[in-house]
Parts: structure tokens; C-alpha cells; sequence
């Protein structure tokens, strides 16, 4: 297991987000792909950040002023916001969704080259309590991303060399 | 130190009424309770006689905690601001107003509907500095341009370079408010003296009916701990989040109230914390939201005789209205409510400054507007100084029947001090204002915020410390 590297597993291409795009692009992209999150680069692939779906329940607390039950109805029903902010919730949808990717990401992101073996991930992963990291080149450009479920189905084929 | 202004003239709740709507607030607190789920706070409660139900997820305070908290929360206190002069003393029938927070959009001086960002809360920091009756500055937007996790710290760093009053504001979550309190003990020269001298305070919230989420109790918990001002405030919606009736609100909006007192006080005894409300009304014939209506001026009146009760400093929410734009009915909704509140004596009296369509706008020229407004209130509690000098007989005397006083020194003397002076109001003759380009009010107050505005801003924090700040905190922009 340990020589098995990160380039074995990775997943590419890697649907990301601009800093610029909108909050409704991000949610959408999580909602239609079931990701459950998504890595945002500047427009020479670099990584500046990564959008889970904690961070989106994070920011539609603050703005809503309570925890939504799901954020992703806020763009295409207004049920959920018509619950919580009567005629208001118009205006906080407006809000919320012309927000930028950069106001809700989390900027600080773990970041991993390909030659690194899948058992230092498995560590970080564990030690930082994330589900995902992103793959990047010397340049720090987006090359692939490694999740949890990546790393399952190594160790799946891993064991399958035992039978 | 700014001049002290007393309230208290006005009593909606007779004694006997408080007492009914303080008697049924602590039936509510023993027999309903509240829900709330943060472990340490749960067995802090239980630990201090609280009946804790874990599987619901409910606490019960009986009436002996809730008296115990009450009295170790003290009576008044100073919110300083980083500038000498500035602090405000919150607690008797002493009237402070401020801004409020959160605004989502903001209405420009060119009449411009957009979101807010960072710069604006730099510039109403700098209105609230140059404004007279503006006393302390809550964070009044959510600036869309910053990330999330570093909103506070920036939003923080804005109001405290920009004006040298007190300020609060809301907290994303306990990492962003450690940051700030982090920032703000720099500035002051260290954890001792910013407790000693705080120009920071912080708000946390009760959502009604009768719920604290988790995040804010670890706010709660965090402010208290380090004795610092705190808000726990409440907004509940008379009809959607509490009862139809103002009274069955106020009994409501007073447990809620409580709530933010009992626990700061477990916590650490003597935290200042203010008994704060936002009592919130709707018109059912469109399901709004509505901050502006006169009711709700009523129920922060006597949310203010409540808190006067307990001998608790009061946090209400007047001055917001429900209009769209700078128009007659934002300026009477306005002056209404905070008319009654300065009357009531609300001690730190928020929202005044600014803003439209139920909070969820602030306008620059409503801002100057409301200043104007404020003014007016401000004036009324100073009422009609009589004594020998005003009473004016040698002045009489001396003009005789007939004559005029346009040139007697004893009207220079109190040209100024008896009268205030609005800075938008129209007051010339009618071809004096043709002249002057027929200007409406809301027209005079964009001028003057924009003028305000350009003029050079007081840097309240050097240039030195703020570099080292930049180097310390690479999150500010």
C-alpha cells in the first residue's frame, strides 16, 4: 500500500469553480455532480481555495441570521427562504446568490503533488479532518484531486491483489 | 465625555403590568423552557440548578437562578471608545443612539441599490464619527466582497480605523471572534487594559421562540469569559415567532432577554451584558416583516421599562423603517419609534441610524437623515431650561414694548444652546430654496453624506501600529 502514489488514484479532469463565479454556480455544480465539494482556481489553474458543504451552510447561516436545512433549494425554491424571511427572503436570495466563490471558500487548503504516497494522504486527511485534496504540479496548478471515496477504492483493488 | 441625556418621561407598563409580564416570563423559563444543546453550557446550567431535559434538548430555569443572574449583572456600565471622550455610560434612564447591524445592501448617494462590501462599512464608521448624535457604531453591513471567515476581522478593522466611538457587531463564529478580540487587545495594549477600558463588544442571538443554537452559545461563552460588553439579542415576530398580542410578545421577548443574562452571568459573574431586544411586528395582509411600525416602537418602550425593572442596561431597536426609500414615511416611522424610546430612556438605543425596508438596506442619506432625527429626540429630553437667566426679565426689561431682541447679547449667549440645529432640514424662505436648486431633504442629505465622506477621514489607528497590525493579521485587506 504504501507504494501506491498519489498520480495511481487521483481523479482528473476535476470540475472546479473561478473565485469570480457565483455562489449560484457553485451550488448548482455540487447539487447536479452530487459532489459534496468543490475546488476554486484563478484563471491560470491555480488553487485558492476549496467550497464543502460546510462552508456553504456557514455562510447561509450568517446571511439568512439562522441554519438553513438546504441551501441548495435557496436558488431554485423559494420555499425555504419564504420560511425563514417572509417577504424578505427575495433580497437575501439576490444576496446570496451573486455572492462570489471567494467569499465562501476556505482559503486555506492542504495541497499534494503527485509522487506523494497514498498513506501520507490517508495522515492529512485523518490529522486535518478534511475529505478531499487537491493535486497540484510545481507550479501549483491544478492537476488532479484525491477524495476519501479515491482512497477507498485503492484500498478495495489493494486487497483484490490478495485473493 | 459626551453630554449625559435623561430619559424615563415615558411609561407605557404600569407596576402592575411589569410585574404581570415578569411573572409569567419566569413561569415560562421553569415551565416551558428553553431548547438549547451545547454541552458545556448544558452542564454548566445543571451544575447551577437548572433542570436539563438531554433528550429534548431542553433546560428549565427555575426562579431563584434566573434572580441570582439578574443580580450579578451589573446595574451600569462603560462601553469606551478607542478615542478619549467617546465612552457612553449604559445603564439608569441614561439615552445613548447608535447604528445597527446587518444590513445586506446598501442604497449609494446616486440612489444605487447594491450589495454592500468593505469600503462601506469604512465609510459609515467615518459618518458615525463626524455625526454628533451617532454615539457607538454596530457593524451596520455584511460586506459581500470579503470571505466569510475573514468578515469580522475585517469588518472590526474598518469601524475601529474609522471612528474612535464604541463598537460592537455580529459574529460569524467563535474562530472569527477570537481573531477580533486578538486584534482589539493589540490595539489596546493588552487583554488587562482592553478589559479594563472596552471599546469592543459583541452580539450574539437567541432565536425565537426560546431556542439558542450552538454557535452562539460559544460565542456567548467566549465573550463572557473574557468580560467583555455582549448583546444577546432576540427579534421575536409578533404573530410568525411569538404571540399575535404585544403583551403575549413582550412576555416572550423578556424570557429570551433573560436567557442572554442567566447564562452570560454563569459564565462569569459581573459580565456587562445588556437585556437586549428586537421586538418585531407583521402585517398579515402581506406576510412582511416589519421593523418600522409604531408597535414596535411601543413594545421597545416597554422593553425598556422591563429592563429599567431588573436594573439591567437595556440594548432596543428603534429608528428602521419599513419604506424602500428616504421618503415621509421612513422619516415618521423613524421619528416615531425613536422618539418613544429616548422617552422611555433606552440606554443603548440601536438600528437608529440609516436604515430602510426592514434593515435589510442602509442608505447614506438616511443616515444624515436620521441624525437630524435623533437630534430632534435628543433635544426633547433636554426639555426647557428655566432659571433666572433664561427666564430673561433684564432682557425684557431692557427691549421694552415694541422693540426687538435680534441684537441683544443675552440672544447671542443662547443662540446655540437652546435651539438644535438640523443639518438637512429646509429652513430658508421659499425663493431662497428656488434659488438654491429645490433641494428635498433627501437631496441635501446625499450632499452631505458625500461631502462628509471626501473630507479627510480621522485615522484612529496610527500608521505604525496599523503596518504592524497588516503583518500580524494577514487576513485584513
Amino acid at each position: 500500500m504504501k507504494d501506491i502514489l498519489v498520480k495511481d488514484i487521483m481523479t482528473t479532469p476535476v470540475v472546479t469553480v473561478k473565485n469570480q463565479d457565483s455562489f449560484k454556480k457553485v451550488v448548482k455544480l455540487l447539487d447536479q455532480n452530487d459532489f459534496s465539494g468543490l475546488i476554486v482556481v484563478d484563471e491560470e489553474q491555480k488553487v485558492l481555495g476549496i467550497i464543502s458543504e460546510r462552508d456553504i451552510l456557514k455562510y447561509t447561516r450568517w446571511i439568512v441570521g439562522q441554519p438553513v436545512k438546504d441551501p441548495y433549494k435557496l436558488m431554485d425554491d423559494e420555499i425555504e427562504v419564504a420560511h425563514v424571511s417572509g417577504q424578505r427572503g427575495l433580497d437575501v436570495i439576490e444576496f446570496v446568490a451573486s455572492a462570489y466563490a471567494e467569499a465562501v471558500m476556505t482559503a486555506k487548503v492542504i495541497k499534494i503533488e503527485e509522487d506523494t504516497s497514498v498513506l501520507e494522504v490517508v495522515r492529512l486527511m485523518n490529522e486535518n479532518s478534511i475529505n478531499r485534496v487537491p493535486v497540484v504540479d510545481s507550479s501549483e496548478k491544478l492537476k488532479g484531486i484525491v477524495t476519501r471515496a479515491d482512497i477507498l477504492n485503492a484500498i478495495v483493488k489493494w486487497t483484490e491483489t490478495f485473493k | 465625555m459626551k453630554d449625559i441625556y435623561q430619559g424615563g418621561l415615558y411609561r407605557i407598563l404600569s407596576e402592575k403590568e411589569i410585574y404581570q409580564i415578569h411573572e409569567t416570563a419566569i413561569k415560562i423559563l421553569w415551565e416551558v423552557g428553553f431548547e438549547i444543546s451545547y454541552p458545556p453550557m448544558l452542564e454548566l446550567l445543571e451544575n447551577n440548578g437548572a433542570k436539563i431535559d438531554r433528550e429534548n434538548y431542553r433546560a428549565y430555569l427555575p426562579h431563584e437562578l434566573v434572580s441570582k443572574c439578574i443580580k450579578r449583572a451589573p446595574a451600569e456600565f462603560k462601553f469606551y471608545g478607542q478615542e478619549e471622550g467617546k465612552e457612553i455610560i449604559l445603564g439608569g434612564e441614561k439615552v445613548n443612539f447608535g447604528t445597527g447591524g446587518e444590513a445586506l445592501y446598501v442604497m449609494d448617494t446616486d440612489r444605487q441599490r447594491r450589495p454592500a462590501v468593505l469600503q462601506d462599512i469604512a465609510d459609515f464608521a467615518c459618518l458615525t464619527d463626524k455625526l454628533e448624535n451617532v454615539d457607538f457604531f454596530i457593524i451596520p453591513t455584511v460586506a459581500q466582497d470579503v470571505n466569510i471567515n475573514n468578515l469580522n476581522i475585517n469588518g472590526y478593522f474598518q469601524a475601529l480605523r474609522n471612528t474612535g466611538k464604541p463598537v460592537m457587531g455580529g459574529i460569524v463564529d467563535v474562530e472569527s471572534l477570537r481573531r477580533v478580540i486578538e486584534l482589539s487587545s493589540h490595539l489596546a495594549g493588552g487583554m488587562d487594559k482592553l478589559r479594563e477600558r472596552p471599546f469592543v463588544g459583541f452580539i450574539s442571538t437567541v432565536a425565537s421562540p426560546l431556542k439558542i443554537d450552538d454557535d452562539r452559545v460559544e460565542v456567548l461563552m467566549e465573550v463572557a469569559q473574557h468580560g467583555l460588553p455582549l448583546a444577546v439579542s432576540s427579534a421575536p415576530i409578533a404573530g410568525a415567532t411569538s404571540p399575535m398580542t404585544l403583551a403575549g410578545t413582550l412576555v416572550q421577548q423578556n424570557a429570551e432577554a433573560l436567557i442572554g443574562v442567566v447564562l452570560s452571568q454563569l459564565v462569569n459573574p459581573g459580565t456587562p451584558v445588556l437585556y437586549s431586544a428586537v421586538p418585531c411586528t407583521m402585517d398579515m395582509r402581506y406576510g412582511s416583516f416589519l421593523m418600522g411600525s409604531i408597535e414596535s416602537g411601543l413594545m421597545n418602550a416597554a422593553v425598556t421599562q422591563m429592563a429599567h425593572h431588573y436594573r439591567l442596561p437595556c440594548y432596543i431597536t428603534v429608528g428602521v423603517t419599513d419604506s424602500k426609500l428616504p421618503d415621509a414615511q421612513a422619516a415618521y416611522e423613524s421619528a416615531t419609534t425613536c422618539m418613544l424610546a429616548a422617552l422611555a430612556g433606552g440606554n443603548y438605543i440601536k438600528q437608529a441610524f440609516g436604515f430602510l425596508d426592514g434593515a435589510i438596506t442602509i442608505s447614506y442619506a438616511q443616515f444624515v437623515i436620521d441624525n437630524d432625527i435623533v437630534g430632534s429626540c435628543l433635544r426633547t429630553l433636554r426639555g426647557i431650561d428655566v432659571n433666572t437667566n433664561t427666564l430673561a426679565f433684564d432682557v425684557i426689561a431692557d427691549v421694552g414694548p415694541g422693540g426687538n431682541f435680534l441684537t441683544q447679547q443675552h440672544t447671542v449667549e443662547h443662540l446655540r444652546t437652546e435651539k438644535y440645529l438640523p443639518r438637512v432640514s429646509s429652513r430658508q424662505g421659499y425663493h431662497a430654496w428656488l434659488k438654491a436648486g429645490e433641494k428635498d431633504s433627501w437631496k441635501n442629505a446625499e450632499e452631505i453624506a458625500r461631502k462628509l465622506i471626501e473630507e479627510s477621514p480621522k485615522e484612529h489607528i496610527p500608521e505604525d501600529l496599523g503596518k504592524e497590525l497588516y503583518s500580524l493579521f494577514p487576513e485584513l485587506r
